[in-house]
């Protein structure tokens, strides 16, 4: 059915530079009292956990009553069940998540059981399943850039044994409201930015180019390109990250973090989901690798649509000079050789063999990417054996390609 | 006690859906049977597994359970769920009647938001993928090239899962 689709955002975005001052009066705005903030040690040892409790104590109305740092990379069940005893046992009534994709996904875990009534996660698991019965006011302040993690709908919660994940869907678990503020952001290494960067660019392309695209989506996605575009241009004339850079960046990431969660990223996502399971990688970096290679494998059934990408990431000169004939070829080269030189500048793994990934995970990586939920909106059927040859394609050795 | 007044077409959808999702319950089981895939995704699950399928705001549903001698489809009214199921609702009887008839697969009215799931997601998709082979097998040829990119190959003829719904699946 042509024209049928569905795209929830209720995030409200404050962005721009010292933005993180307008999160008492927002907070309070939403009906907060007793604040739980959570965050990562790493970014306590930063000083942002201070910075957050100074910012609350300016409004007489709050009270930061507890502080969770023990969130680690990849959040799990018992995380967020730590975090909801704490939450329960110091009568708090609101949440303020500091961190990257894990503070996040924690904290949206803890609403969504909060806002369910749930004691158990378990209950909650399933896709726009859960029902939301309470209001509890929640605040998110990125401090990565990426995929828009911090407006996402999507969680991925490790299990027990910590090697699967399980994903959860529901609009329920978004934060109430967005600080964007880029001196959270700034204090990344340069290749973080860069690669978070690509990770939106990869993500607003493979949005625009999936099945069940829409048009809000598919706006949301262009926008974001050019956005991009722009970022690297101004890096490119700086050399640095400046706010005014990190700031288009968190700017990036919530286009693409919009888009990207009304509709899923399709093959390229779902490999970089199953090689992250499988291994320690940070998720921008294997989707940096990944997805060049899906995209000349979806050549001949999608290199139409190639041209509008193209079009949106280059200049107009440039897109004039190339033949209509080679758009897609065109495009390709230029996401590999940007992705090249940024792996080539920071000395990262090239392909996947250096990342880690052996010959005997490509099955149960193909296996785990078969089942994930970003390959059903893509519309098409995939196999393990696809999986595997272009999992072989990102090994990056002939031997294995033969 | 007052009675919910129902009009006639929402009863007559109500029962189009159950009979619907009941035929898709007996696609599945003969799909068992005949196609690897199916199989294999129904394999994996442990004895006593269900697998619902129905209407939101209706208390009839259809359960597919799995347990050793097989798959078992049956119409259950008020299904009280527990750890071990999975159920896939459709939002409301128009979704159910459209992805049930053939005329939106079960991958885009996953993309669409027409269902929600309760359960682990990662069993959910391997559900989602046999119900959108059992609609290959179920629906027409035109239908099942516009409902996958890439033609999904059949393991056996549609006509043998057809006939296995209409005679040993519904009687």
């Amino acid at each position: 059915m042509i024209g049928f689709y569905q795209f929830s955002n209720q995030v409200k975005i404050v962005a721009g530079k010292d933005s993180i001052n307008d999160l008492a009066k927002e907070m309070a705005l939403l009906g907060a009292r007793n604040i739980l903030i959570i965050s990562d040690q790493n970014l306590q040892n930063l000083g942002y956990v201070k910075k957050i409790k100074s910012v609350v104590a300016t409004n007489t109305k709050l009270r930061v009553n507890a502080v969770y740092v023990n969130v680690k990379r990849g959040s799990s069940k018992q995380t967020i069940e730590e975090a909801y005893t704490l939450f329960r046992d110091n009568s708090c009534d609101s949440i303020v998540a500091c961190g990257g994709g894990s503070v996040i996904n924690t904290a949206e875990c803890l609403k969504l059981m909060l806002a369910t009534k749930t004691k158990n996660l378990e209950q909650v698991y399933g896709v726009n399943s859960a029902v939301k019965l309470e209001e509890v006011p929640f605040g998110a302040i990125p401090t990565t850039v990426g995929g828009g993690c911090d407006i996402a709908q999507i969680a991925n919660i490790l299990d027990e044994t910590g090697k699967s994940s399980h994903e959860i869907i529901s609009e329920v678990m978004q934060p109430d409201v967005c600080i964007l503020d880029p001196t959270f952001v700034m204090s990344l290494p340069e290749e973080r930015l860069l690669l978070g960067g690509m990770e939106m660019l990869f993500d607003s392309a493979a949005i625009y180019l999936d099945k069940s695209y829409n048009p809000i989506s598919n706006n949301y996605a262009l926008y974001c390109i050019r956005n991009i575009v722009k970022m690297m241009n101004k890096y490119r004339q700086t050399g640095k990250f400046d706010e005014e850079v990190c700031l288009m960046l968190q700017e990036s990431g919530v286009l693409a973090g919009m888009a990207v969660t009304n509709i899923s990223g399709g093959i390229a996502h779902a490999i970089t989901n199953s090689i992250c399971d499988c291994t320690t990688a940070y998720h921008n970096l294997v989707l940096a690798l990944v997805f060049p290679k899906c995209l000349a494998y979806s050549k001949d059934r999608e290199g139409a649509r190639y041209t509008k990408l193209l079009q949106y990431s280059v200049s107009h000169e440039r897109f004039r000079s190339i033949d209509s004939s080679n758009y897609a070829d065109a495009f390709i080269e230029l996401v590999e050789e940007t992705v090249s030189i940024i792996l080539e500048k920071y000395n990262l793994p090239k392909n996947l063999r250096e990342l880690g990934v052996t010959d005997e995970m490509l099955e149960q990586i193909a296996s785990i990417t078969c089942s994930d939920s970003s390959l059903i909106s893509s519309g098409r059927w995939y196999t393990t054996t696809d999986v595997c040859n272009i999992l072989k394609e990102c090994m990056g050795d002939e031997q294995c390609q033969k | 006690m007052k009675r919910r007044y129902i009009s006639k077409t929402a009863r007559i959808k109500k029962y189009n859906c159950i009979v619907q999702s009941y035929i898709y319950a007996s696609g599945v089981k003969a799909c068992y049977k005949y196609d690897s895939r199916v199989r294999q995704i129904f394999d994996e699950m442990p004895d006593g597994y269900d697998l619902v399928v129905g209407v939101l705001e209706h208390r009839h549903a259809a359960v597919i359970t799995k347990l050793s001698d097989g798959l078992h489809c049956k119409i259950v009214v008020d299904y009280v769920p527990s750890n071990k199921c999975i159920q896939i609702m459709f939002k409301n009887m128009d979704s159910c009647t459209l992805v049930l008839k053939n005329y939106v697969s079960f991958f885009q009215a996953y993309a669409q938001g027409r269902f929600v799931t309760y359960g682990d997601n990662a069993i959910a998709v391997k559900f989602i993928k046999a119900f959108m082979i059992v609609q290959c097998y179920l629906s027409s040829i035109s239908k099942r090239k516009a409902h996958i990119k890439d033609a999904l190959p059949l393991e056996v003829k549609p006509a043998v899962i057809k006939s296995r719904v209409l005679f040993r699946g519904l009687l």
